[in-house]
């Protein structure tokens, strides 16, 4: 099942590029018609996981060790892909317009080889994320991880805008950076367990000298997630590419590594636990640092860019205050992230369809013009801002109990970082997203947008879905977070 | 019982705000089917919530709430426990539930006429209802958390609602007149939903120190074990001092208490109906509100646990409460603008508000009548402010303009409209016999109750308030209505424009409102003579049996109910005609007689030029706030961003990576172009390195990678696992 569903993901990849061909950009119906395929059936997964964990186990062909290939789909990987899946499969359907207009820019030569490529990469991207979220040992998740990170870096570096050969180029090399020290991590976690498996990581504490693998594994991540000091790859990467593939890129970050988080880290809670405050700390100075950042930004993707980096850390303060209701929160939060952020991107890529540019202050007024972008605008900001009733509100505000939880019992570090996680750090988020809106939306027209023209079909179609899925989740939270506890509690056990 | 069986048996207080919150967003489709449709449907519904509350009322006179109704599990806390979804009916919940849901009715009523015509109708409706839905979600709740949902759902459409006129059409502006600085509406809302975020996340974080404590967020279990949790919570020293302020936080901000009052002058800029409805009657009275609602964990924190720390939280909100009367009643005397003078007046009431539930922990035997105080003020000034709210409406939309300056005269012109707002006013001054009167007087009387010295010290400044409200209602009610007409109406008069009373469907809600807090007032004086009948009696025996359901047994048993002796009425009485005859004799003389004029009095001295001055400038906390707040961060982030960010960190891991690059181009021209890789580049036709190769050259820029290969490279490792697999 589990397997067939990789299949699936993966099979049509050539299809995919030999119908682009012929069919141009049509294809990308092939592509949405796979990922809601695929999405609708781990939606129906998710109450199935919320009792029982499901396990595929293939033998390794012709490996020395003979490792097992397997997939796993638990109460974490399931409600967790599901909604990346979604943001995917949204991603999708808008980017046949956008797209579109994107190689008539001239830039790119190549008429239906274009779409061929695109959707092909853009594919494949989505199913090797989804195979390093079910894989069981490390090699198969570092290997379907490395597949993501070479497939997203061509399509930076394909389909990107201004100078895209640097933009991707620090992609590129930052993320092998992280990939390479998660390697390390990896390799040491052989070395002292014998094992690849991430089911024989359990007792890993239990061995002398494991404290290296542990904080190599978080550094690795952490650039993934963009830490502060680690970031400097991830405005330009995200500003300059295309909508879709920023939207997608943004999920992929908070979701994965957190994915990565929830499933490597928990095993060496006692030997991190001791440094685990200073992470957190590291985190909410990152989510300051990138707030303070967002509210300098005129760019509409740049601002956005910097916001995810700023939400994205909440997660890693969640893992790290290593109680359940933090690791459940870092965990929900990704969710509601992943979900709010694919949303943001999207709309600043409608923002540029329509008017043509991504500068803020050349826009104004345009609520008008534009209400259901407003309106999915304020549903992505809701959701990272923590308002009811968007699913943010929830798991914000389980994350932070998680915190707070984890300030009182351990000391006055992690206490304090609770309370300017949950105070100072909010305000900022409150700040810069509503200057944002009334910046963009509000106050007079500009006369050069005055003849703005509508956002086409498909981009509406996806923002009523993913604000939908946003309010759906926050009005009833348990639809997923069932899954997530029945996770947490065997991980706590 | 299931979740249909509790809706059956409870329909009132799950329908008052579901109801509203279906209705808000059927808006939007009955818009695109038919206006009228629309406009009336959300009457309807808004009636439908005045249904559904009304069903409540006969548990206030049977004496018998239900109280905690739990629906449905919500989600599962940390420790294991559920979240349960539920409502909490009580005298307390269901009196705020019905002044709430009928005073939004009228105003919606008022709407139809008021905002007639306007093009983006679908949106006022939709975040009216949703407003309704969300206040009354917000005082039903049994649980903090769902009323935190309910209070930022108020927040959102407070907003809304404030941008209402997005547009920022420079007429929409407020503030000045120029030279001082005006804001535009948008600008007005983003102010409004950050200040009361600063409250809100205070409140958040002290929500959280009470669930590490007691483990629930249910009201009634935090009460009921509130001798257990709370003790544990004295254990840390401070802590449960803290926990109050931080409690008190959200309420501070969401009623635009000092310090985080600044915002509610500017959410004038909404329409008028929304700084009666959200503004003035309702939103932010959440914050008094849940001020009552949680005061029982910390009375018996006070008295029954005996921690000098939990008595924190009634004196530090009965001195904001006290310090914002005084402060926003200075205010009121000097604004021009008509709103903003009718938005510092209800700060300065909700000061009052305050003040009684604080003075109410002064002492054990004040808690009963501080607590009735604030909620008789409570619902006695949503009627008159409301009155005033919407009389100003149809002032402000005859004369189009905001300030008292450009009217005058309007007492011949909307005859109906001047009498309904000097019968609000003369509540709002608390002239005997009006519902004002009574319930600004039991505030007095929980002071003279407390009894302490520092209860002697904030009545004082509780009377110096109420004479100068008094002043600044003398001099409002003139200025626009009785002196002689502006230059500006005069202006409008030469150009054709006729003024003209209000319609039908705007001054009968008005009258409505009147009619019912005179009928509040005249209860009152009934009271004088039939204890029965006083509407102060009837709260305070409502808000004995609220406590005596939710106290634990032992505590409810010692309850102490006061007897208010006749003289400690007679002070309370006394004061108020104290405060009555020097604000009298103030606006008497400077603005009906005008025996004084104003301006001249004040350029006669140098003090009182700069006292002007300084209450002009709303005694420089608004400009302090956008100096350090605004300006501050704004500027620190561009110097952070162009010095640190854009100078160092981003160049410094361009660099990282150029380093990388420039080390695999060697290592390119090196190995791959001189050793076997080239000739198996050019010479065999290999899948593997064909695809590696392309994949280098595009690094370099040769565009020419053919994907087919890298996917059914892909597929051969695929198929290769299953056949592993199968092996």
């Amino acid at each position: 099942m589990l397997f067939l569903m990789i299949l699936v993901a993966f099979l049509p990849a050539p299809l995919v590029y030999l119908m682009g061909k012929s069919v141009g950009k049509k294809v990308s119906w092939v592509v949405f018609a796979v990922l809601l395929g695929i999405t609708v059936v781990l939606g129906w997964l998710i109450p199935v996981v919320e009792h029982e964990v499901l396990l595929e186990e293939y033998g390794w062909v012709a490996s020395p060790v003979r490792p097992t290939f397997g997939l796993l789909a638990d109460g974490l990987s399931v409600p967790m892909l599901f909604t990346f899946l979604f943001v995917f499969a949204g991603a999708t359907l808008f980017s046949m317009p956008y797209m579109e207009r994107r190689f008539s820019l001239g830039d790119i030569e190549g008429g239906n080889d274009q779409y061929a490529r695109f959707y092909t990469l853009f594919l494949l991207y989505g199913a090797s994320v989804a195979g390093s979220m079910l894989a069981t040992n490390l090699i198969e998740f570092f290997l379907f991880f490395e597949m993501a990170l070479v497939f997203s870096w061509l399509l930076v570096f394909l389909y990107g805008y201004g100078d895209r050969r640097r933009n991707s180029m620090v992609y590129f090399i930052w993320t092998h950076i992280g990939g390479g020290a998660l390697l390390v991590g990896i390799l040491g976690a052989y070395w002292t367990v014998g094992s690849f498996e991430i089911a024989d990581l359990a007792h890993i504490a239990s061995y002398p000298n494991v404290t290296w693998i542990g904080v190599v594994i978080t550094l690795g991540i952490l650039v993934k997630i963009g830490a502060l000091g680690f970031h400097g790859w991830m405005p330009g990467t995200y500003s300059e590419s295309p909508a879709p593939v920023s939207a997608v890129l943004g999920a992929t970050s908070v979701m994965l590594s957190t994915y990565a988080m929830a499933r490597l880290l928990p095993p060496f809670q006692p030997v991190l636990q001791g440094i685990s405050g200073w992470f957190m700390l590291w985190a909410l100075a990152t989510i300051l640092y990138a707030g303070v950042m967002a509210l300098a930004q005129r760019d509409t993707k740049r601002l956005v860019a910097y916001l995810s980096m700023s939400q994205m850390n909440y997660c890693v303060l969640g893992i790290f205050t290593y109680v359940p209701y933090g690791v459940l929160g870092a965990v929900s939060y990704s969710i509601s992230h992943g979900l709010a952020i694919g949303l943001l991107f999207l709309v600043s890529g409608a923002l540029l369809y329509v008017t043509g540019t991504r500068d803020m202050t050349k826009m104004g007024g345009l609520s008008e013009k534009l209400p259901i972008t407003l309106l999915a605008t304020m549903a992505g900001f809701l959701t990272i801002g923590g308002v009811p009733p968007a699913v943010g509100f929830k798991s914000k505000f389980i994350l932070l109990s998680g915190a707070f939880v984890r300030g009182f019992s351990t000391g006055w570090l992690e206490l304090s970082v609770a309370i300017l996680a949950g105070s100072l750090a909010t305000l900022v988020t409150l700040g810069y997203e509503f200057r944002t809106v009334w910046r963009v939306y509000y106050g007079k027209l500009p006369d050069a947008l005055k003849e703005v023209a509508r956002v086409p079909g498909p981009m509406i179609v996806t923002f009523v879905a993913l604000g939908a899925l946003s309010i759906i989740f926050g009005v009833w939270p348990a639809l997923f977070t069932n899954a997530l506890d029945a996770f947490i509690e065997h991980l706590f056990h | 019982m299931s979740v249909l069986e509790t809706l059956i048996e409870y329909p009132g207080p799950f329908l008052a705000w579901m109801l509203p919150m279906v209705g808000a967003m059927l808006m939007p489709v009955f818009g695109r089917i038919n206006q009228k449709l629309r406009d009336y449907g959300a009457v309807l519904f808004a009636f439908s919530a005045v249904v559904a509350a009304a069903t409540m009322i006969p548990y206030l006179f049977s004496g018998h709430s239900p109280g905690d109704v739990k629906l449905v599990t919500w989600l599962t806390l940390p420790n294991g426990a559920p979240l349960e979804f539920g409502v909490l009916v009580d005298p307390l919940s269901i009196i705020i539930c019905n002044v709430v849901a009928s005073i939004s009715f009228l105003i919606v009523v008022y709407s139809t006429s008021y905002m007639h015509g306007d093009p983006g109708l679908d949106r006022y409706w939709f975040l009216f209802l949703y407003f309704i839905g969300n206040m009354l979600l917000l005082v039903m709740a049994d649980n903090i958390i769902m009323t935190l949902i309910g209070w930022e759902g108020v927040g959102i459409c407070s907003y809304g609602l404030i941008g209402y006129y997005y547009r920022d059409d420079k007429e929409r502006w407020l503030g000045g007149p120029p030279p001082t600085k005006m804001f535009p509406p948008s600008h007005a809302g983003m102010k409004a939903f950050v200040v009361t975020g600063i409250g809100d996340v205070l409140l958040l974080a002290g929500v959280f120190i009470v669930y590490q404590y007691a483990g629930t967020f249910n009201y009634v279990e935090l009460v009921q074990h509130s001798e257990e949790w709370l003790a544990h919570v004295a254990q840390v020293p401070g802590l449960v001092a803290l926990m109050a302020v931080l409690l008190l936080g959200g309420p501070i901000g969401k009623s635009a208490q000092f310090p985080l009052h600044e915002w509610l002058p500017e959410a004038m800029a909404g329409p008028t109906t929304v700084s009666a409805l959200i503004h003035a009657a309702t939103m932010v009275k959440a914050g008094v509100y849940l001020v009552a609602r949680m005061s029982p964990i910390f009375y018996i924190g006070t008295w029954t646990l005996h921690l000098p720390e939990a008595q924190v939280y009634f004196v530090a909100i009965a001195i904001v409460g006290a310090f914002t009367c005084f402060l926003a009643a200075s205010q009121a005397l000097i604004a021009l603008e008509f709103k903003k003078i009718l938005a510092y007046s209800t700060v300065s009431q909700i000061g009052y508000m305050m003040m009684g539930l604080g003075l109410g922990g002064f002492s054990e035997e004040a808690y009963l009548v501080g607590l009735t105080a604030g909620v008789y003020h409570l619902a006695s000034h949503a009627l008159f402010k409301a009155s005033l709210f919407l009389g100003a409406g149809a002032v402000i939309h005859a004369v189009e303009s905001i300030y008292i300056s450009d009217m005058g005269g309007l007492k011949k012109h909307m005859p109906k409209t001047y009498w309904l707002m000097v019968l609000a006013t003369l509540s709002l001054s608390g002239i005997p016999v009006f519902s004002g009167f009574w319930s600004k007087d039991a505030v007095f009387i929980s002071a003279l109750v407390a009894g302490t010295p520092l209860a002697y010290a904030l009545l004082a400044v509780g009377v110096v308030s109420a004479a100068m409200t008094f002043a600044y209602s003398i001099r409002y009610i003139n200025r626009v209505f009785r002196h002689e007409e502006s230059k500006f109406i005069k202006d409008l008069e030469h150009h054709g424009h006729h003024l003209h009373e209000a319609p039908t469907v705007m001054w009968v809600p008005i009258a409505i409102l009147v009619a019912m807090f005179c009928t509040v007032g005249l209860l009152g004086f009934a009271g004088l003579f039939n204890e029965g009948l006083n509407p102060e009696v009837f709260i305070e025996g409502q808000m004995h049996h609220m406590l005596e359901a939710i106290l634990p047994h032992e505590v409810a048993e010692h309850l102490h109910v006061p007897h208010v002796g006749a003289s400690t009425k007679l002070v309370g009485v006394g004061l108020s005609a104290v405060a009555l005859a020097l604000g009298g004799l103030l606006g008497y003389n400077f603005y009906w007689a005008r025996n004084w004029d104003p301006w001249a009095w004040v350029q006669a001295s140098r003090i009182r030029i700069a006292t002007h001055t300084f209450l002009w400038n709303r005694w420089y906390m608004n400009s302090t706030y956008y100096v350090v707040f605004v300006e501050g961060v704004l500027s620190l982030k561009q110097l952070i961003y162009d010095n640190f960010e854009a100078k160092a960190l981003i160049p410094l891991s361009d660099a990282v990576a150029k380093g990388s690059q420039m080390l695999s181009d060697a290592l390119y021209a090196d190995v791959e172009e001189r050793t076997i890789f080239g000739t198996i580049n050019t010479g065999v036709p290999s899948l593997v390195a064909g695809v590696y190769h392309r994949v280098k050259t595009t690094q370099t820029g040769l565009l020419s990678i053919n994907l087919f290969y890298m996917a059914a490279l892909l597929l051969v490792l695929i198929i290769g696992m299953i056949i592993g697999g199968g092996l």
